[in-house]
């Protein structure tokens, strides 16, 4: 009986352990939709909806790298839609009245950059609820965007633009998509300055050594700015690519998108109760929405089904959450 | 002045925490607040921390104003706190260098990669000072026990010169050995001209290492005095807030049950602390008796407060004129009594003189120098000769030597080699002490040896123990009763001790005879040959 | 301190909301008091969507026409929730009923929130008429707008026609559920189902987003590489650059492809001159405006009555017709009937080579 007892609680430890190894169930999950839609499904494999997966993940994945850093805080940042949009559609005026490519897209980071730091400042100086001031700041930017077009797309976007999202590179004899690449120099700049420099290192801190940090003198107010003003560029850097690639700044653009951002980054562990964050968790989990809803498309799913089946994923993700937490305080 | 508070006011609500705090401190004073909890200083330290912003008033460094929240570490201000606050996900060495990582590059310093082998060396160096022993340097912090973690919150404060440390009572969770240690780090920050503001609840710590104690009772400072010129019992009396200062002075008896019951409570409190490291209950238990030492304090002082000053006088004054007796007999009555005797001998040398009566003169001249050494004895009864030239140490020395000629008992001295200077009433008193103590040995143990001690069991706080192999005390002793039996040597030790601010202690050895102890306070020493 | 300071953050942003939405809406404000005033408000959905703008463009077009021959001058007020809210709209027909006009005409977000306020605005003796979308249970007393159901055979015969009668289709429509929507889709089906060549062969979301729309047409040509039809339900994916969809365009250009698409936006009527779609089934966006206020002058002034529906009637735009769509949107002057849009035949050429 108590061998039985004992057995059966070393598997549920073990079933927690690999649970609790978020990037490692992702991915295992990205591994096995890709085998199995693979099979079924002959044009997912094929190179051109390669690409076109990779194309359409790369915008989410970047805002879900910034929005990722924001909810390890214990914060949210709402805004990230709107942000999106905005740089767009700053930009892409900036194009139409004949601005340079560099200067356009400079601009557009800057008003990405600008909404980050307006809800930084007002989540970590002033101190009021995340929510609320991304919630405001959505509306705002989102009125802007309005503002500005009028209402109307904002189109013929040169191609020297365009090219950040609708180009390709060759790569290693194939061809690799130019907002991919984009992606990557991002992940990999965002990692190095998470992983080794002391911000990174306070940031990682925060949820759970605030009170230690405030001893040791650290500026948590600039902390979160920071994180705000980071999660900004990211949306922006992501809004750019998204406008290149369809040629075209609406201003109803990535309305909804914070829902598929978030998404993507608590499906990758970006969250205060989840201890081992990553990068790659949120990357691998905007890769697995995208597959997800890529393969459910391909197969023919009827679309009333699939907007359920990403909710259903989610609610799994803080599920297993909960359920590592909970079983890690038993174990102990 | 190095640190000025002015009039901080802070409030919870209606509930003040801190009420009109005013003080301020120079590079190098050691400072020391005690209150009971909730008396406000965790809220005064994390005021001046940077931490909590006051309601009113204004706290200037180097008289430059500070506006709250503000970065106290770059103002070279340090804070241990009560219970240790790091960061459980980080390891040893990233705690101690939490907020100070050393790396590159220097500026901006956010975008600072540090540079874990050099911070490692200097971790090592910290944590050797503290004699602390930590399994590794990257343990994380969170499976180290209370008293390593507390280990690596005071080593946060030695990897950087500060000059102003504010410690909140860290050591409730400190065995003795670091509470020692502790202790020495502040007498050694003190050295080195960095100011000191420690908060305590412990008298013993308070006393051994502060230059001026603060008392806070419901968020005011109702006590601002220099440690030297104050004694346990006012601060008590401060902490739990007697009304009148002067009803606090505890008398001979009363006193005696008191010391006894606070000697208990003394025990119980530090098995309390051994037995388990958790602060809420302790600070409880502290409370609750603090509390019933207050309640008997003041029942107990109540009644006998003139009768102690009176005592206080008449022992003053019996000192002062023993002091003039002595020194009446050893100026005019040897001084006649010697030029008696060379007028005799001056008489014996004439020659008109007879044999017979010259034998007479002789054995007049011999009675009469004995006289003279028997006055001369008594003389140093009255007033030990050598105290006063050579300090306690030696008047004690010489005249246990002379009294083991007397009276044939052996006493075996061991007196501690730096006991420095006191202020004479105390010397005095102590010499005194020894005294009574040896003829209450003669007089009724009928023991054969004595071992007398005297030492520092700890600082400004100086003990004598008297212990001999005789009969010992009878079962019902009590000093009441002796005294009305007419037996006043242990009566008056008591009242000496009382007076002083001591406390006594007389228990039966095991092995037969009694062991007397007495502890007395004392303010910082002159060292000798300093 | 701390708490002032806090106050005067959550006054400085509830002032900005309050310009923000002050500054949003363009209003006239009502000519006070003038016997010979009639002040329609015009209410659409939402700000944000650019063709309300052209029908506000019409709407005062036709005031200016009825005004100044003796009749009442005509006021149009413009006022619209920034995104489409029911609830919203709601308020803004409740504000508007309070402010006093003459007559409210109205495109309801959802039929059965509309009700209230325009029973209650009708009690209030402001007459109301709805265009575009309707609420067939409240006392408005007309409506005029596009038959769905028709304008989805319409487009399936266009597509039908484009095909040559056989061939896989798929679909792209918006959320699902929106009734007009549902309703083209099934007015499409009822005609395409009479076709046994004809298989619809996937249906596809767009959620109403000009990106996820891009990605599902590409992913459904992937998908289904055999398809020779498309019928957009909504201008959606169209909105894109060229090159946004290369498997659509590609096929497009080779003529394999035939596409139906919803509206008649300039980048479309681009799309279709150039050969990527072929036939554009539109309402008439212009007459939102132009002909509701004529409808509503008639009610008020003359005191005409009018049935419970009035058909709008649609643009059908095919290659045959769309320069002289591309040359209203250029003047906006759409007062002029579109040519015939089958004459000549715009199959012909590409169909039957």
């Amino acid at each position: 009986m108590v061998t039985r007892v004992s057995r059966a609680l070393r598997l549920q430890q073990r079933w927690y352990r690999f649970l609790s190894n978020r990037e490692g169930v992702v991915a295992f999950l990205l591994l096995l939709m890709t085998l199995v839609l693979g099979t079924r499904m002959p044009t997912f494999l094929s190179a051109q909806n390669i690409l076109n997966v990779a194309r359409s993940f790369s915008w989410i994945a970047v805002a879900a790298v910034g929005e990722g850093v924001v909810l390890l805080t214990g914060g949210i940042d709402l805004s990230v839609g709107s942000t999106m949009a905005l740089a767009g559609v700053v930009a892409a005026l900036l194009l139409q009245g004949g601005t340079p490519v560099a200067v356009a897209v400079f601009a557009g980071l800057a008003a990405g950059l600008l909404i980050g730091f307006v809800n930084g400042s007002l989540v970590g100086r002033m101190g009021l609820p995340p929510f609320i001031v991304t919630l405001g700041t959505m509306s705002v930017a989102r009125g802007i965007v309005f503002g500005l077009t009028g209402g109307w797309p904002v189109r013929d976007l040169p191609w020297a633009f365009r090219v950040l999202g609708q180009g390709d590179l060759p790569f290693l004899g194939g061809r690799v998509p130019v907002p991919v690449l984009i992606l990557a120099v991002l992940v990999l700049a965002s990692s190095l300055l998470l992983n080794l420099t002391l911000l990174g290192r306070y940031i990682r801190l925060l949820p759970r050594a605030e009170p230690a940090l405030h001893l040791s003198g650290v500026d948590i107010g600039g902390l979160k700015q920071f994180v705000y003003t980071f999660s900004g560029f990211m949306a922006a850097a992501g809004g750019l690519m998204m406008t290149a690639r369809l040629g075209v700044a609406a201003p109803t653009a990535a309305v909804g998108y914070e829902i598929d951002i978030i998404a993507a980054a608590i499906l990758g562990g970006a969250s205060v109760a989840h201890r081992g964050w990553s990068l790659w968790g949120v990357l691998l989990g905007a890769g697995l929405l995208q597959v997800l809803r890529n393969g459910l498309v391909l197969m023919g799913v009827h679309p009333y089904w699939q907007t359920g089946v990403v909710g259903a994923m989610l609610l799994a993700a803080i599920l297993i959450d909960y359920l590592v937490a909970r079983g890690s305080q038993v174990g102990e | 002045m190095m640190l000025e508070l002015e009039h901080i006011r802070k409030s919870f609500g209606k509930l003040p925490v801190l009420d009109d705090v005013s003080f301020s401190l120079g590079p190098g004073e050691v400072v020391g607040i005690a209150g009971k909890n909730g008396a406000g200083k965790t809220m005064l330290l994390s005021v001046i921390a940077g931490l909590e912003p006051p309601d009113e008033g204004h706290i200037r460094v180097d008289r430059v104003p500070l506006s709250w929240p503000f970065c106290a570490r770059a103002l070279g201000i340090e804070f241990i706190p009560q219970s240790p606050v790091l960061a459980d996900d980080l390891d040893v060495t990233g705690n101690i260098f939490l907020g100070q990582e050393i790396g590159w590059p220097a500026r901006p310093r956010w975008l600072r990669v540090p540079n874990r082998r050099r911070m490692d060396e200097l971790a090592e160096q910290a944590l050797a000072t503290l004699e602390a022993h930590i399994p590794s340097l990257r343990e994380r912090v969170a499976y180290l026990s209370a008293e390593q973690r507390q280990l690596v919150a005071i080593a946060r404060v030695l990897i950087r010169p500060a000059r102003l440390i504010l410690v909140d009572d860290p050591t409730a969770l400190l065995s003795t050995p670091y509470q020692r240690k502790l202790l020495h780090l502040i007498e050694q920050w003190r050295d080195r001209g960095t100011a000191v503001l420690f908060a305590s609840n412990d008298l013993d710590h308070l006393f051994a290492v502060t230059d001026r104690i603060l008392v806070l009772r419901d968020g005011r400072i109702v006590m601002d005095v220099s440690t030297d010129e104050t004694t346990r019992e006012e601060v008590v009396a401060a902490i739990v807030g007697m009304r009148d200062r002067g009803e606090v002075t505890p008398i001979i008896w009363a006193v005696d049950s008191y010391y006894r019951a606070r000697e208990e409570a003394e025990k119980l409190q530090h098995q309390q602390r051994l037995l388990e490291k958790n602060l809420a209950a302790q600070a409880l238990l502290r409370e609750q008796l603090l509390e019933q030492l207050s309640l008997q304090i003041a029942a107990l002082d109540k009644a006998n407060r003139a009768l102690q000053e009176a005592q206080r006088r008449l022992l003053t004054e019996r000192e002062q004129e023993r002091k003039h007796l002595a020194r009446e007999l050893h100026d005019q009555v040897i001084q006649d009594l010697l030029s008696i005797n060379y007028q005799l001998e001056d008489l014996a040398e004439a020659r008109e003189v007879p044999e017979s009566v010259k034998a007479d003169l002789a054995r007049v001249r011999e009675d009469i120098r004995g006289l003279v050494t028997e006055v001369r004895r008594i003389c140093g009864d009255l007033r030990p000769p050598t105290i006063d030239s050579l300090g306690l140490g030696a008047a004690i020395r010489s005249y246990a030597r002379e009294w083991q000629e007397r009276t044939g008992i052996h006493v075996r001295v061991d007196i501690e080699d730096a006991l420095g200077r006191l202020p004479e009433p105390i010397e005095l008193s102590l010499f005194r002490i020894v005294q009574e103590g040896l003829n209450n040995v003669w007089k009724h143990a009928q023991a054969t040896e004595v071992e007398l001690r005297v030492y520092h069991p700890s600082p400004r706080m100086i003990a004598i123990t008297l212990a001999d192999n005789g009969q010992g005390l009878p079962e019902d002793f009590d000093l009441a009763a002796a005294s009305r039996a007419g037996h006043y040597g242990l009566l008056g030790i008591s009242e000496r001790v009382a007076l002083l601010g001591g406390r006594l202690s007389l228990k039966n050895r095991p092995g037969g005879g009694l062991l007397l102890h007495v502890e007395v306070p004392h303010p910082r020493p002159l060292r000798e040959g300093i | 301190m701390g708490l002032l300071r806090r106050w005067w953050i959550w006054a400085g942003i509830i002032g900005l909301v309050i310009w923000l939405i002050g500054s949003g809406p363009r209003s006239e404000p009502p000519a006070v008091g003038g016997p010979r005033t009639l002040t329609i408000a015009w209410i659409p959905k939402a700000m944000n969507n650019p063709i309300f703008e052209l029908g506000y463009k019409g709407a005062v077009k036709r005031a200016a026409e009825l005004s100044g021959h003796g009749g009442p001058d005509v006021q149009v007020l413009y006022v619209a929730p920034v995104a489409a809210d029911a609830a919203e709209q709601v308020r803004i027909m409740e504000d508007v009923i309070v402010r006093g006009v003459d007559a409210i005409a109205i495109s309801c977000i959802d039929p059965v929130a509309c009700k209230y306020p325009i029973d209650k605005a009708v009690k209030a003796g402001i007459p109301v008429m709805t265009w575009d979308s309707d609420s067939p249970q409240s006392l408005r007393f007309t409506s005029w707008g596009i038959d769905n159901y028709r304008a989805g055979q319409v487009a399936a015969y266009l597509l039908v026609r484009a095909m040559g009668g056989r061939g896989k289709v798929a679909l792209l429509t918006g959320v699902p559920g929106a009734y007009n929507l549902e309703e083209r889709i099934r007015g499409f089906r009822s005609l395409t189902s009479v076709f046994p060549d004809i298989e619809i062969v996937a249906v596809a979301v767009s959620n109403e987003d000009i990106n996820l729309g891009v990605q599902v047409v590409e992913e459904t040509m992937l998908a289904h590489p055999d398809l020779n039809g498309w019928f957009f339900v909504g201008m959606w994916p169209l909105f894109a650059e060229r090159g946004a969809m290369p498997l659509w365009e590609s096929a497009a250009q080779s003529g394999r492809l035939k596409t139906v698409a919803f509206d008649t936006l300039p980048v479309e009527l681009e799309l279709l001159r150039d050969g990527y779609l072929s036939g554009l089934v539109g309402q008439k966006y212009w007459g939102w405006g132009y002909e509701t206020v004529r409808i509503i002058y008639e009610h008020v002034v003359l005191g005409k009555q009018f049935p419970p529906f009035l058909d709008s009637g649609m643009d059908v735009v095919t290659r045959s017709n769309v320069d002289a769509m591309i040359r209203a949107w250029k003047t906006h002057d759409f007062s002029r009937p579109l040519p015939n849009p089958f004459k000549p035949d715009p199959f012909r050429p590409r169909s039957y080579p």
